[in-house]
């Protein structure tokens, strides 16, 4: 069932702003007073039916929402549980770099306890803006200041904004995002000079909601593509019985398995030190394969996917905005690059029966946890263990030299220091996709491990190729004197008799781990 | 440049369209300039896709009254916009399938006047169009090659239009609609699919030109913007890892427009179809991977509606697959892998090199539209390994290696009796593409004796190896996987911006070689 699209006479075709007021009581209801990070998701698929648009406007008032729970702001969260709120971060010159904001906040009163500002700047590019009954705003109580220190976080009302200007897009174009003044009284979230790291609080569990989109948009455009393949004819035949075809479905199922998999086993796992580190991989690593699986999808399709009616062009199309927006994927990458040391040496025993149980119990369960109270420091070095011990330890029944990934690695570091070349964004950036390629190698096996389902032996063989083909990549790049990786020889497939049937029991791991 | 249509909201102006298309219709017809017809494009609409594409399917739609032979028909309506009125919605690509018929409307047998009934889907250009070149059929019950004819049918022969919106190019009208009235016929009964082939052959070229501007105008876009753009106190252009995403989609980009403007210097030539199947395959699905890596680089900026950088990247989906779709082209060129291998011919290094220095980016006049296919069929290719030897690289490229791999590729599917299997048939194709884009970008480097394409060689090379070695691995094959080659250090970079706008501009680079004309 479709969204209702309603037709303003400033805007056009835009969503209706009602209908998300009215479902955000229910999404928020899951993050406060206690917090239930996949059952917030699930709440907005259930009210807005993963249509892009509205699913991406309800995330930004929910995570807007969140900095309150984050700042442990309770009254103010239970007052103002139900409103639409927006993300008041960025500035048309500051992009990602918040501390460079020029919007400041002046208190009312010379009390050292004063929580009502005067807030006065201009924001950009701020999805809900129009719209929205509150904003979470950053600015800054001494504009000269630029340290960690010198953000605050403010909830401004409606009142206080003005002169929007829409700024259209090629992305979700039933979403208003405007460019804006805020001049008058808002209220402090959280104390003076807190900003950034009320922030980070909000943005460990937010990045499993950014990506949660990306995730829902797989699941729903792969078997669309198959239906339509497989109902279609060409030749006189169904273009999923073509060879070429099957080949490229399968492909793009094995990726979206993966992606599926990794994603809910990463929520799986988030009430833990990994909540940052998975997340990090989530909120670039895979909304960027997200993105790679979905354009894919729609030239496999062709003509049809293209139709409005159609989500396989939609969702390729809108895929490309969630690397980007709330924090890049290059700077997710850069702080995955902080973990290498830790993940290449540690030599902790991994224990298989214990994820494998977490995995079991978990994964696609929605449930209570703490994932908005996160203790940074432990975020910062989450239990990780001896890689390869841990994947010989899990039998696979192919040969996958893992330990060649792992000396290679070593031996990229090794060149760009002797290169004098660590601090290099091109390297740190690299190593950074590096550990994600690693992980999503780990998840592969887990996957295999969990379901016990040959049929993702490939899985693993491909991510181990992806894996080999960026460190060649970056061994070419800098020239390094460092042997190149040889790629894996697949499983033969094993004789399918009914394409769609296969690709479908590929792609739902749910099913396999839920029953 | 749009308009704001009461029915289909803002879409482009079809009125100053019509009045336009007899300057592109004008270079096509008495001389026949294929470069020109879209250059003409280029400076009415300044590469804006909707109108690039409008007036494109319009310039298809009346060169197939054209490559049918009716000269005179064409001179007549260049006032005109028409609509390629092929696809049905049940066929996609498959046209033997065509369900409208076209019945004459006497037992003339010359009898060019005939009742055409069907219903056409997805046509650009439908409800505002004065003819449609319609695929129709006058025994509904054949199917074979000769089943096909083409009808010249007015507006007033059309009815029940109904808008088909899409994702991409959404300020186009494209339609289902009904044919019910007269047509007349465009050259002889049964010749359809002949005509359409002989147009298909230069609007390859056409269509994949909308892509190399997109490229053309993205990445500069991208580039300014980097250079502009402050982030923690800098432009993130002088940032390594951002410097080195830019720099390695300026040498693809420099590859494409190479790639493209090569193959239209050798258009006029036994090579008019080996090139244009690649362009339409090859070269649309990477300016697309392009277009896409450049809008994530770019990053929010590129998502502004006044941004090209992200109407490249979205509108740049639909041109692989459109008018032809690259798996098509792409098993078209599977054909050739076995003559493409075994060539003996030794190719002249500097007849190549003058012929690209000569007419790389210059429009001219010639006969594409009335290529022999039989000669298409059979381009004269030449050794590919002697020819890169030739070409005294100072890289260790084995063209030799190359040739050898793919050979031994080759024979163990054959081994396996998997070369009629679509799939492999694919995959073969997709091999001799990369083995052209790398002998193109060894040329890239010839041609313009700038040392940083040796990077370009490379990559392509490793993208070749890649796409080898994927094959290998999938089919589970006993054929040795390729190792990648190592790139080159980059040169000296005092100014980013500088550096990488100059690898970009190819034709400056080009120009300067070009022996000065008389008069100059």
């Amino acid at each position: 069932m479709a969204m209702k699209i309603v037709q303003d006479e400033t805007f056009g075709s835009i969503i209706d702003y009602d209908i998300l007021r009215d479902g955000m009581y229910d999404v928020v209801d899951n993050v406060f007073p206690t917090f239930n990070l996949l059952g917030s998701m699930q709440e907005a698929s259930a009210k807005f039916k993963n249509n892009p648009n509205y699913m991406t406007a309800c995330a930004a008032s929910g995570l807007a929402y969140m900095m309150l729970v984050a700042a442990e702001e309770d009254e103010l969260a239970a007052e103002l549980k139900g409103k639409v709120f927006t993300l008041g971060w960025t500035e048309e010159h500051t992009g990602t770099d918040l501390l460079s904001v020029t919007t400041t906040a002046t208190p009312m009163s010379d009390d050292p306890d004063e929580k009502n500002f005067h807030i006065k700047g201009q924001k950009w590019l701020i999805n809900n803006s129009y719209h929205a009954d509150y904003h979470s705003v950053i600015a800054k109580t001494d504009p000269d200041a630029s340290g960690p220190r010198a953000l605050s976080i403010f909830a401004v009302p409606h009142s206080s904004t003005k002169n929007w200007e829409r700024l259209d897009t090629h992305v979700l174009k039933n979403m208003v995002l405007t460019k804006y003044d805020i001049d008058g009284p808002g209220i402090l979230i959280g104390q003076v000079g807190k900003g950034l790291e009320i922030l980070q609080r909000m943005a460990l569990p937010s990045k499993y909601q950014c990506s949660y989109m990306g995730v829902a948009m797989v699941e729903e455009a792969i078997p669309a593509a198959l239906d339509h393949l497989s109902s279609k004819k060409i030749f006189d035949e169904n273009p999923i019985n073509f060879s070429n075809v099957f080949r490229q479905m399968y492909n793009l199922a094995q990726q979206a398995a993966l992606i599926d998999f990794t994603f809910f086993r990463a929520l799986a796992f988030s009430d833990s030190p990994f909540l940052q580190f998975h997340g990090l991989m989530l909120k670039s690593w895979l909304l960027l394969k997200c993105n790679e699986v979905l354009a894919q999808n729609l030239l496999v399709t062709g003509s049809k996917g293209f139709l409005k009616e159609s989500k396989i062009g939609g969702y390729a199309i809108d895929s490309f905005v969630y690397p980007v927006f709330d924090g890049h994927y290059t700077l997710n990458t850069l702080l995955s690059y902080k973990h290498m040391k830790r993940y290449l040496n540690a030599a902790e025993t991994g224990d298989i029966e214990t994820r494998m149980k977490t995995i079991r119990d978990n994964a696609y369960v929605a449930m209570e946890g703490k994932q908005i109270l996160n203790d940074s420091r432990e975020m910062r070095r989450p239990p990780f263990f001896d890689y390869a011990d841990y994947i010989k330890r899990c039998e696979l029944p192919i040969d996958l030299p893992v330990q060649t990934l792992l000396d290679t690695t070593q031996a990229i570091i090794d060149a760009v220091s002797e290169r004098e070349a660590t601090n290099e964004p091109e390297f740190r950036y690299k190593v950074g996709m590096i550990v994600h390629n690693l992980e999503a190698l780990l998840s592969a096996v887990e996957l295999w491990k969990v379901t016990e389902n040959d049929n993702y032996l490939n899985t693993i063989i491909m991510q181990y190729n992806e894996t080999g083909k960026l460190m060649n990549r970056i061994i070419s790049e800098g020239y390094f004197e460092i042997d190149f990786i040889d790629p894996l020889h697949q499983v033969p497939l094993p004789e399918v008799s009914d394409p769609v049937k296969f690709l479908t029991d590929l792609l739902d791991v749910k099913g396999q781990l839920r029953g | 440049m749009f308009i704001n249509d009461p029915q289909f909201g803002k879409i482009v102006d079809f009125d100053d369209l019509r009045g336009q298309m007899r300057q592109v219709y004008d270079s096509l017809l008495p001389d026949f300039d294929m470069l020109k017809s879209m250059q003409v494009g280029t400076e009415l609409f300044d590469d804006e896709p909707n109108h690039m594409i409008a007036a494109g399917a319009s310039m298809l739609a009346w060169m197939t009254i054209v490559a049918a032979g009716e000269d005179k028909i064409a001179e007549e309506l260049k006032d005109k916009i028409f609509t390629l009125g092929w696809t049905e919605e049940a066929i996609g690509s498959d046209l033997l399938s065509a369900s409208t018929i076209a019945t004459p409307v006497s037992d003339d047998p010359d009898e060019r006047d005939f009742h055409v009934t069907g219903r056409k889907w997805l046509i650009n250009n439908s409800f505002h169009a004065d003819y449609h070149t319609v695929v129709a059929k006058t025994d509904p019950h054949s199917n074979g090659p000769r089943s096909l004819s083409i009808f010249l049918v007015p507006r007033s022969s059309c009815k029940n239009w109904e808008r088909l919106e899409t994702h991409v190019l959404q300020k186009m009208v494209l339609t289902t609609f009904e044919i019910d009235g007269p047509g007349r016929l465009l050259g002889k009964v049964g010749h359809g699919l002949q005509i359409l082939q002989k147009m298909a052959m230069p609007s390859k070229y056409q269509c994949s030109y909308v892509g190399v501007k997109m490229v053309d105008e993205a990445i500069p876009a991208t580039i300014d913007h980097l250079s502009s753009k402050e982030i923690f106190s800098n432009n993130p252009i002088n940032f390594s890892n951002v410097f080195r995403q830019m720099y390695n989609l300026v040498l693809q980009g420099a590859v494409l427009q190479f790639i493209y403007y090569r193959a239209m210097a050798f258009s006029e030539s036994t090579f008019l179809q080996f090139h244009g199947v690649m362009l339409k395959s090859w070269l649309l699905l990477r300016t697309n991977e392009l277009l896409g890596q450049n809008l994530l680089i770019a990053g929010s900026k590129g998502f502004l509606q006044e941004s090209v950088i992200g109407r490249d990247a979205i509108d740049s989906f639909v041109l692989p697959v459109f008018d032809g779709h690259y798996t098509i082209n792409t098993l078209m060129t599977a054909k050739h892998m076995r003559r493409y291998l075994d060539a003996t011919e030794h190719a002249n290094v500097d007849e190549r090199l003058n012929a690209m220095r000569e007419k790389l980016f210059i429009a001219q006049a010639g006969d594409q539209i009335n290529a022999n296919s039989r000669k298409l069929r059979n381009p004269e290719f030449f050794n590919y390994a002697q020819y890169i030897e030739d070409l005294e690289l100072p890289i260790d490229l084995d063209g030799q290696g190359i040739v050898d791999a793919v050979r031994s590729l080759y024979e163990e599917l054959n081994e396996l009796d998997l070369m009629s299997d679509p799939e492999h048939k694919y995959k073969l194709g997709t091999m001799v593409h990369w083995m052209e884009a790398v002998l193109a970008a060894c040329e890239l480097w010839k041609v313009t004796e700038e040392d940083e394409f040796l990077n370009a060689i490379i990559i392509q090379y490793n993208a070749f190896a890649n796409e080898y070695n994927q094959i290998i691995s999938e089919s589970a094959l006993q054929t040795d996987f390729i190792r990648p080659m190592r790139q080159r250090p980059i040169g000296e970079v005092d100014n980013p911006r500088a550096f990488l706008e100059r690898l970009h501009n190819l034709e400056d680079i080009v120009q300067s070689f070009r022996e000065p004309a008389i008069g100059d």
